[in-house]
Protein backbone atom coordinates (compact mmCIF):
# COMPACT_ATOMS: atom_id res chain seq x y z
CA UNK A 1 0.00 0.00 0.00
CA UNK A 2 1.29 3.49 -1.36
CA UNK A 3 1.77 6.35 1.32
CA UNK A 4 -1.48 8.27 -0.76
CA UNK A 5 -3.76 4.99 -0.45
CA UNK A 6 -2.86 4.94 3.46
CA UNK A 7 -4.14 8.11 3.63
CA UNK A 8 -7.04 7.52 1.67
CA UNK A 9 -8.35 4.49 3.45
CA UNK A 10 -8.01 6.52 6.30
CA UNK A 11 -8.18 9.78 6.73
CA UNK A 12 -7.02 11.81 9.86
CA UNK A 13 -10.37 12.27 11.50
CA UNK A 14 -11.40 8.40 11.19
CA UNK A 15 -8.62 7.25 13.27
CA UNK A 16 -8.43 7.28 17.17
CA UNK A 17 -6.30 6.98 19.84
CA UNK A 18 -8.00 5.29 23.12
CA UNK A 19 -5.97 5.76 26.65
CA UNK A 20 -8.36 4.06 29.40
CA UNK A 21 -11.52 5.34 28.22
CA UNK A 22 -10.62 8.29 26.35
CA UNK A 23 -11.35 7.73 22.71
CA UNK A 24 -9.54 11.02 20.76
CA UNK A 25 -8.47 11.77 17.11
CA UNK A 26 -4.43 11.14 16.87
CA UNK A 27 -2.17 13.69 16.90
CA UNK A 28 -0.15 14.48 14.05
CA UNK A 29 2.77 12.56 14.74
CA UNK A 30 0.81 9.91 15.94
CA UNK A 31 -1.08 9.94 12.58
CA UNK A 32 2.04 9.80 10.58
CA UNK A 33 3.76 6.64 12.54
CA UNK A 34 0.03 4.89 11.80
CA UNK A 35 0.01 5.79 8.20
CA UNK A 36 3.84 4.56 7.92
CA UNK A 37 2.31 1.10 9.90
CA UNK A 38 -0.13 0.51 7.14
CA UNK A 39 2.37 1.42 4.50
CA UNK A 40 5.13 -0.99 5.94
CA UNK A 41 2.72 -3.86 6.87
CA UNK A 42 3.55 -7.13 5.24
CA UNK A 43 0.83 -9.88 5.23
CA UNK A 44 1.86 -12.88 7.50
CA UNK B 1 -3.75 -16.52 52.65
CA UNK B 2 -4.83 -20.38 52.48
CA UNK B 3 -8.78 -20.83 52.00
CA UNK B 4 -10.82 -21.18 55.02
CA UNK B 5 -13.24 -23.73 54.68
CA UNK B 6 -16.60 -24.10 56.80
CA UNK B 7 -18.47 -26.75 58.51
CA UNK B 8 -22.15 -27.43 58.48
CA UNK B 9 -24.03 -24.18 60.85
CA UNK B 10 -20.72 -22.65 61.35
CA UNK B 11 -20.88 -18.92 61.82
CA UNK B 12 -19.06 -17.27 58.41
CA UNK B 13 -17.44 -13.59 59.29
CA UNK B 14 -16.77 -10.77 56.65
CA UNK B 15 -13.76 -11.26 57.46
CA UNK B 16 -12.98 -14.96 56.69
CA UNK B 17 -15.20 -14.51 53.92
CA UNK B 18 -13.23 -11.60 52.67
CA UNK B 19 -10.26 -13.75 52.99
CA UNK B 20 -11.15 -16.27 50.77
CA UNK B 21 -12.01 -14.04 47.92
CA UNK B 22 -8.68 -12.50 48.02
CA UNK B 23 -7.43 -15.76 48.21
CA UNK B 24 -8.54 -16.91 44.74
CA UNK B 25 -6.10 -17.90 41.64
CA UNK B 26 -7.02 -14.90 39.35
CA UNK B 27 -8.42 -11.43 40.49
CA UNK B 28 -10.26 -8.96 38.08
CA UNK B 29 -8.61 -5.76 37.84
CA UNK B 30 -10.28 -3.72 35.22
CA UNK B 31 -11.92 -3.98 32.29
CA UNK B 32 -11.53 -1.58 29.31
CA UNK B 33 -14.33 -1.28 26.13
CA UNK B 34 -12.30 -0.47 22.80
CA UNK B 35 -14.18 2.53 21.43
CA UNK B 36 -14.82 3.22 17.81
CA UNK B 37 -11.84 2.81 14.84
CA UNK B 38 -9.11 3.00 17.58
CA UNK B 39 -5.58 2.27 15.90
CA UNK B 40 -4.33 1.37 19.43
CA UNK B 41 -5.62 1.39 23.22
CA UNK B 42 -3.82 1.45 26.12
CA UNK B 43 -5.07 0.29 29.38
CA UNK B 44 -2.88 2.28 32.22
CA UNK B 45 -2.76 1.24 36.17
CA UNK B 46 -3.19 -2.12 35.34
CA UNK B 47 -0.34 -3.11 36.93
CA UNK B 48 0.71 -2.38 40.76
CA UNK B 49 2.09 -3.85 43.70
CA UNK B 50 -0.46 -5.87 44.47
CA UNK B 51 0.19 -8.65 42.41
CA UNK B 52 3.53 -9.84 40.55
CA UNK B 53 1.74 -11.72 37.79
CA UNK B 54 -1.13 -11.05 35.13
CA UNK B 55 -3.85 -12.40 32.51
CA UNK B 56 -4.58 -9.98 29.77
CA UNK B 57 -7.82 -11.36 27.65
CA UNK B 58 -8.96 -9.38 24.36
CA UNK B 59 -12.18 -10.59 22.83
CA UNK B 60 -15.34 -9.30 21.07
CA UNK B 61 -15.40 -6.53 18.65
CA UNK B 62 -13.21 -6.16 14.89
CA UNK B 63 -10.65 -4.81 12.97
CA UNK B 64 -10.96 -3.23 10.10
CA UNK B 65 -8.95 -5.60 8.14
CA UNK B 66 -9.17 -9.53 8.82
CA UNK B 67 -6.50 -11.59 10.01
CA UNK B 68 -3.66 -9.14 11.00
CA UNK B 69 -1.36 -9.78 14.36
CA UNK B 70 -2.21 -8.06 17.63
CA UNK B 71 0.81 -6.36 19.53
CA UNK B 72 1.91 -5.73 22.74
CA UNK B 73 3.53 -2.44 24.04
CA UNK B 74 4.62 -1.99 27.96
CA UNK B 75 4.61 1.15 28.75
CA UNK B 76 6.57 3.86 26.61
CA UNK B 77 9.47 1.34 26.02
CA UNK B 78 10.42 0.54 21.92
CA UNK B 79 13.00 -1.40 22.73
CA UNK B 80 14.23 -4.52 23.80
CA UNK B 81 11.34 -6.89 23.11
CA UNK B 82 12.53 -10.79 22.36
CA UNK B 83 10.43 -13.51 21.47
CA UNK B 84 10.08 -16.72 19.68
CA UNK B 85 6.69 -17.88 17.52
CA UNK B 86 6.23 -21.36 16.15
CA UNK B 87 3.83 -22.65 14.11
CA UNK B 88 2.19 -24.64 11.17
CA UNK B 89 0.55 -23.45 8.47
CA UNK B 90 -2.85 -25.60 7.98
CA UNK B 91 -2.85 -25.74 4.38
CA UNK B 92 0.64 -27.13 4.00
CA UNK B 93 1.32 -28.02 7.17
CA UNK B 94 4.90 -26.84 6.88
CA UNK B 95 6.55 -25.12 10.24
CA UNK B 96 5.71 -21.31 10.56
CA UNK B 97 8.66 -19.40 12.61
CA UNK B 98 9.06 -15.98 13.45
CA UNK B 99 10.87 -13.78 15.86
CA UNK B 100 11.12 -10.19 17.87
CA UNK B 101 14.54 -9.90 18.09
CA UNK B 102 14.79 -6.17 20.62
CA UNK B 103 11.87 -5.41 18.56
CA UNK B 104 9.47 -2.65 19.51
CA UNK B 105 7.07 -4.64 20.98
CA UNK B 106 6.05 -7.98 21.20
CA UNK B 107 4.30 -8.12 17.73
CA UNK B 108 2.24 -11.04 17.75
CA UNK B 109 0.94 -12.46 20.79
CA UNK B 110 -2.90 -11.78 19.33
CA UNK B 111 -4.62 -12.11 16.50
CA UNK B 112 -7.11 -9.45 15.16
CA UNK B 113 -9.80 -10.14 12.76
CA UNK B 114 -12.83 -8.94 10.95
CA UNK B 115 -14.86 -11.31 13.86
CA UNK B 116 -13.11 -10.68 16.17
CA UNK B 117 -10.12 -9.41 18.59
CA UNK B 118 -8.23 -12.45 20.35
CA UNK B 119 -5.85 -12.40 23.09
CA UNK B 120 -4.97 -14.72 26.19
CA UNK B 121 -1.63 -13.60 27.62
CA UNK B 122 -0.25 -14.57 30.55
CA UNK B 123 3.26 -11.80 31.94
CA UNK B 124 5.50 -12.36 34.35
CA UNK B 125 6.56 -9.25 36.59
CA UNK B 126 5.55 -6.16 34.82
CA UNK B 127 5.27 -4.34 37.56
CA UNK B 128 8.81 -5.59 39.48
CA UNK B 129 11.79 -4.34 38.49
CA UNK B 130 12.83 -7.23 37.04
CA UNK B 131 12.56 -9.03 33.02
CA UNK B 132 9.05 -9.29 32.47
CA UNK B 133 8.19 -12.43 30.59
CA UNK B 134 5.22 -13.38 28.68
CA UNK B 135 3.93 -16.68 27.16
CA UNK B 136 0.43 -16.06 25.43
CA UNK B 137 -0.24 -20.13 24.74
CA UNK B 138 -1.46 -19.76 20.97
CA UNK B 139 -2.09 -17.08 18.66
CA UNK B 140 -4.71 -18.35 15.84
CA UNK B 141 -5.09 -16.88 12.58
CA UNK B 142 -6.85 -18.20 9.06
CA UNK B 143 -3.82 -19.44 8.08
CA UNK B 144 -1.37 -20.82 11.31
CA UNK B 145 -1.65 -21.62 15.02
CA UNK B 146 1.19 -20.13 16.89
CA UNK B 147 3.05 -20.78 20.22
CA UNK B 148 4.86 -17.80 21.64
CA UNK B 149 6.83 -16.85 24.79
CA UNK B 150 9.10 -14.31 25.32
CA UNK B 151 10.45 -11.70 27.34
CA UNK B 152 11.53 -8.03 27.62
CA UNK B 153 14.96 -7.33 28.34
CA UNK B 154 15.02 -4.59 30.95
CA UNK B 155 14.25 -3.77 34.65
CA UNK B 156 11.63 -1.33 34.04
CA UNK B 157 8.61 -1.05 36.25
CA UNK B 158 4.93 -1.28 34.44
CA UNK B 159 1.80 0.20 35.37
CA UNK B 160 0.38 0.34 31.28
CA UNK B 161 0.71 -1.71 28.59
CA UNK B 162 -1.03 -0.52 24.79
CA UNK B 163 -2.33 -2.87 22.24
CA UNK B 164 -1.92 -2.34 18.62
CA UNK B 165 -3.05 -4.14 15.41
CA UNK B 166 -0.71 -4.17 12.65
CA UNK B 167 -2.73 -3.29 10.10
CA UNK B 168 -6.44 -1.67 9.96
CA UNK B 169 -8.25 0.03 13.55
CA UNK B 170 -10.06 -1.96 15.90
CA UNK B 171 -14.20 -1.46 16.89
CA UNK B 172 -15.64 -3.13 19.96
CA UNK B 173 -13.99 -5.80 21.95
CA UNK B 174 -13.04 -5.67 25.63
CA UNK B 175 -9.55 -5.62 27.24
CA UNK B 176 -9.80 -7.24 30.70
CA UNK B 177 -6.84 -7.65 33.55
CA UNK B 178 -6.52 -9.83 36.21
CA UNK B 179 -3.75 -10.27 38.72
CA UNK B 180 -2.22 -13.69 40.08
CA UNK B 181 -2.99 -13.80 43.95
CA UNK B 182 0.20 -13.11 45.59
CA UNK B 183 0.21 -16.55 48.11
Amino acid sequence: MTYAEAVAMYPPESVHTQIGDLVRVMTPAEYEAFIQRQVDYVPE
Amino acid sequence: MAITTYTAGEILTAASLNNNFASGGLQFISATTIGTTVASVTVSAAFSTTYDNYKIVVSGGTNSTDNVVLALQLGATVTGYYATYTGVTYSTAAALLAADNNAANFARPGNAKTNGLFLNIDLISPFLAKNTFFNAGATVSNTSTRLCAGYLDNTTSYTAFTLTPAFGTMTGGTVRVYGYTNS
